[in-house]
């Protein structure tokens, strides 16, 4: 966060450091010391027309220790990783890793809910739960996330078009399969988490 | 040849088509798949932002861990299972920390895992493994005047760059088209973006992406467009119905994955299981069904 | 002695006049390399012929010295004192009593794209490598020439100097110690899918302009599209095509800005109303060549942008070129047109031949300058570098190579 010292006075600016290195300590975080600035993912990205400040000016900021305005921009949120900047960037900065993981920063820090994470966290309840992915019962979850049961009802009435085609055509399992190894996946999972000071 | 196959939870889902297909098609080029018993979901490009990558990698392990005794390599169709399962692979080769760490999580499950496994996407295969001669070599029903859109998204290309093709403008999906007979319309917007689960996560943000392929498409005269990736089945041709119903639009493109392709081609129409089509391809491909 | 550029030049030269027994080897049909394919250089804007010229004529007086042209090296063996060099001859099937006389390039009836023009032109299958070749020898394409059942070229050279039935030929020679000098090759721009390299016609790389530019190009000196021959009205020079980037070459190439510079200058003397830009992500105009950057900047009205272009597309009907890019001075996204895209491709090191030690390359296959005891590389084969650094070193690596033959009396 930046702090002017004396109001008005021509004082110089000093950034805190303290937010970059948070950052750098994320997994892969380190990276973004080499970004260079040059603004291709900017220009790669097929959200770019939405986002409140491109991954240059992110960069930017994170090492400026601009926190607020970092995590308060839609960035993160939209990517699609659809791995364009990945690709590109001259640094082969794996950019799109850095985004989720300022995703998983922002969700574990004292924000914990984003308007923009019920779909994730649906898909990690499930996956949770079951070991695999039903895309039935995530939506579902998703919507009782966003607007709880008169939204899911509601969100399932607008959507029943495509679900019931979908369910017409096979190509919906209502209630998937657990898989037999449930017990030990989260095991690895709570396991990986504690690793890196985490816990559910 | 014989792989060890990741189908990945789509394939049991809304892309069931595409292993049906996949396995047909495997099979009549001399492939023989051995599903990984009771995988589990890679995480894809979701978990890590809930998890962390660390995490979101580990758990995507747990599948190469449950594969790596019998050391074949491992197939998989799907593409974010590919980035995913491709990029914990390449942590565990390359990251001497990671892989210390990410064992003794996956002891944790009684599993063990040492990065000695190949992660390879279908069409890799096809291209290294199989060659496309033996592919024309197994037409049996040539798709002589089909004009077909070859949309490879995004992450199939981009996931490991240069694995195959090229990841700005890949050549081989339409190499491919060709080589079944049928004809490969120029189709420059077959690496843009269709959204990706954002799509899942605000259906109404993304209608936008998959305007613009479509509309590539449609005027680049194909008849149908033809996909490796679950993602971009799924949201070019459930967008397309929603296009049309909210936005006035009037879209009628087949989108099929490009092994229900192969199963046509290859007189295997009955497995191609056009039947889960949402947009229906029988039109486009009456002269070419029994 | 491998590589007939520059630097390898330079070198053949001061050992030869130090005393030694020189070979040159040159893998093209002439000698002169890169810099023969040069307009102008940077800063004083003079033509690098002169230089060749100076050299060749101290080369032709002395007697030391002799060269083999499309002579390639295969494998360099041996050590201290005893290389063996395993080197193949191409036919060129035209022997050395050439006059350059042009009557075999009359009556030929097979073309070739202009490897010398980066196939910008073509040439007849017989053909002289470039008009200043070194050696004035006309060489025959034996891809393109349709064989010994046409033989007009035969039937036509008044010297007998034509064998149509020249085979290659493997030759190992030996050598006291060996210098590498293999130069560089301007970065495969067709793996830059996102700027169109190899599909867009009229997006070319800095080497092309150059031809272009030279009096004695393709085009005579004029500035031209290559999809409609018509003089563009704006031209971008788009910065670190394939250099300073981790999914190509990693090194900076540390001479394209200035090139671009150079060529800025050049093409507003012959364009003047051409709007001219360039993308960059740093400029970097070291020492003194920063007072030719201030001069350019102001001299040319040349538009600066400090940002990497993403992407390049093509407008199918025009041949024009959106350029996309952002502005990192106020973060905007450009979308600008333009009739000519220039990329400043980075300089790739040349092929290796068999025998280099893996320890001495690095990630880009640059090598380091002292590769073995007796075996030494120079010029841009051991780094990207300008013209007078890399005649430096090539005198550097001759007077490598003499020391070490003089404390062990060989060669003289």
């Amino acid at each position: 966060m930046k702090t002017l010292k004396g109001a008005g006075a021509a004082q110089p600016l000093l950034y805190d450091c303290g937010f970059a290195r948070e950052i750098y300590a994320l997994e892969g975080g380190a990276q973004l010391k080499r970004c260079m600035q040059c603004g291709v993912c900017a220009v790669s990205c097929p959200s770019r027309q939405e986002m409140d400040y491109t991954p240059r000016r992110l960069f930017s900021l994170i090492r400026a220790g601009r926190k607020e305005e970092v995590l308060d921009a839609n960035t993160i949120w939209v990517c699609t990783s659809c791995c364009t900047c990945r690709v590109r960037c001259p640094r082969g900065i794996d950019i799109l890793g850095l985004m989720h993981e300022l995703q998983f920063y922002y969700l574990r820090s004292w924000f914990k809910v984003h308007s923009r994470a019920s779909f994730q966290q649906a898909f990690w309840q499930e996956l949770r739960e079951r070991g695999r992915i039903g895309e039935a019962g995530v939506m579902l979850r998703c919507w009782l996330k966003e607007g709880g049961l008169t939204g899911a009802v509601l969100k399932s009435l607008e959507m029943k078009g495509t679900g019931l085609r979908l369910l017409r055509r096979g190509r919906l399992r209502l209630i998937p399969p657990k898989i037999e190894g449930l017990t030990g996946l989260n095991k690895i999972i709570d396991k990986a988490l504690a690793q890196q000071g985490y816990a559910e | 040849m014989r792989y060890s196959f990741y189908p990945g939870c789509s394939m049991e889902g809304t892309a069931v088509a595409y292993c049906k297909s996949l396995v047909a098609a495997a099979w009549a080029l001399g492939l023989y798949l051995e599903v990984i018993p009771d995988w589990n979901c890679c995480g894809a490009t979701v978990a890590p932002g809930l998890a962390g990558s660390y995490t979101s990698r580990v758990l995507a392990a747990r599948n190469l861990a449950l594969a790596a005794s019998r050391g074949l390599d491992v197939l998989v169709g799907c593409s974010a299972c590919y980035l995913a399962l491709s990029g914990a692979n390449r942590r565990f080769q390359e990251d001497a920390l990671f892989r210390i760490r990410a064992k003794e999580a996956l002891a944790e499950g009684g599993l063990r895992y040492d990065g000695n496994l190949r992660v390879r996407q279908v069409l890799e295969v096809i291209a290294h493994d199989v060659g496309l001669d033996k592919v024309r070599e197994r037409v049996r029903q040539p798709l002589t005047g089909l004009y077909v859109a070859g949309y490879v998204g995004c992450q199939t290309v981009r996931a490991v760059p240069w694995s195959f093709d090229d990841p700005e403008k890949p050549q081989f999906l339409e190499k491919l088209i060709e080589a079944l007979g049928a004809v490969a319309v120029p189709f420059p917007a077959k690496v843009h973006c269709c959204g990706g689960s954002r799509a899942a996560a605000a259906p109404g943000e993304a209608l936008g992406y998959v305007k613009n392929i479509l509309e590539a498409a449609e005027s680049a005269g194909a008849a149908l467009v033809i996909t490796p990736c679950p993602m971009c089945q799924f949201n070019l041709e459930v967008n397309q119905l929603r296009i049309n119903q909210t936005c006035g639009g009037s879209f009628n493109l087949p989108v099929l994955f490009f092994t229900q392709l192969i199963c046509v081609a290859f007189g295997l129409a009955p497995a191609a299981g056009l039947k889960h089509c949402l947009v229906p391809p029988y039109r486009a491909l009456s002269r070419f069904r029994p | 002695m491998v590589g007939g550029g520059i630097s390898g030049l330079t070198a053949a030269v001061e050992a030869a006049e130090a005393g030694f027994d020189v070979l040159l080897l040159e893998k093209k049909p002439g000698l002169g390399g890169r810099v023969a394919q040069l307009n102008l250089y940077f800063p004083k804007l003079c033509s690098p012929n002169c230089g060749l010229e100076i050299i060749f004529k101290r080369l032709a007086a002395n007697s030391r010295f002799r060269f083999l042209t499309s002579a390639e090296v295969i494998a360099v063996s041996g050590g201290e004192g005893s290389f063996e060099v395993v080197v193949n001859l191409k036919p060129t099937f035209v022997k050395e009593n050439c006059t350059g006389c042009g009557r075999c390039a009359e009556v030929c009836p097979a073309e070739r794209p202009n490897a010398f023009n980066f196939g910008f032109d073509r040439t007849k299958a017989a053909y002289l490598p470039h008009r200043l070749a070194f050696p004035y020898r006309y060489v025959i394409d034996g891809e393109a020439c349709r064989g010994p059942s046409c033989a007009r070229c035969t039937a036509a050279c008044p010297y007998g100097a034509i064998d149509l039935e020249m085979e290659a030929r493997t030759l190992i020679l030996k050598a006291g110690s060996v210098i590498w000098a293999a130069g560089w090759e301007p970065y495969d721009t067709a793996r830059l899918g996102n700027y169109g390299g190899g599909r867009y016609p009229n997006v070319i790389t800095n080497m092309v302009l150059e031809r272009m530019a030279s009096p004695g190009g393709p085009t005579s000196g004029k500035i031209l599209r290559p999809s409609d021959r018509r003089e563009p009205a704006s031209i971008a020079f788009v910065q670190c095509a394939g250099s300073r980037d981790e999914n190509h070459l990693r090194t900076c190439s540390g001479v394209c800005c200035l090139v671009s510079l150079k060529q800025a200058a050049y093409v507003r003397e012959c364009c003047p109303e051409a709007r001219l830009a360039m993308f960059y992500i740093d400029i970097r105009a070291r020492g003194f060549y920063e007072d030719f950057y201030a001069r350019v900047r102001e001299g040319t009205g040349i538009e600066l942008t400090k940002g990497k272009p993403g992407e390049i597309r093509e407008d199918p009907a025009t041949g024009n070129l959106l350029v996309l890019v952002e502005n990192q001075l106020n973060g905007r996204v450009l979308e600008e047109n333009f009739e000519l895209v220039v990329l400043a491709a980075g300089m790739a090191p040349s092929a290796l031949c068999a025998g280099l030690p893996a320890s001495a390359r690095d990630r880009d296959g640059f090598v380091s300058p002292v590769l073995a005891p007796g075996f030494y590389a120079a010029g841009c084969a051991t780094r990207p570098m300008e013209v007078a650094p890399a005649v430096r070193s090539g005198a550097a690596a001759a007077l490598r190579a003499v020391q070490w033959l003089g404390r062990r009396g060989h060669g003289r």
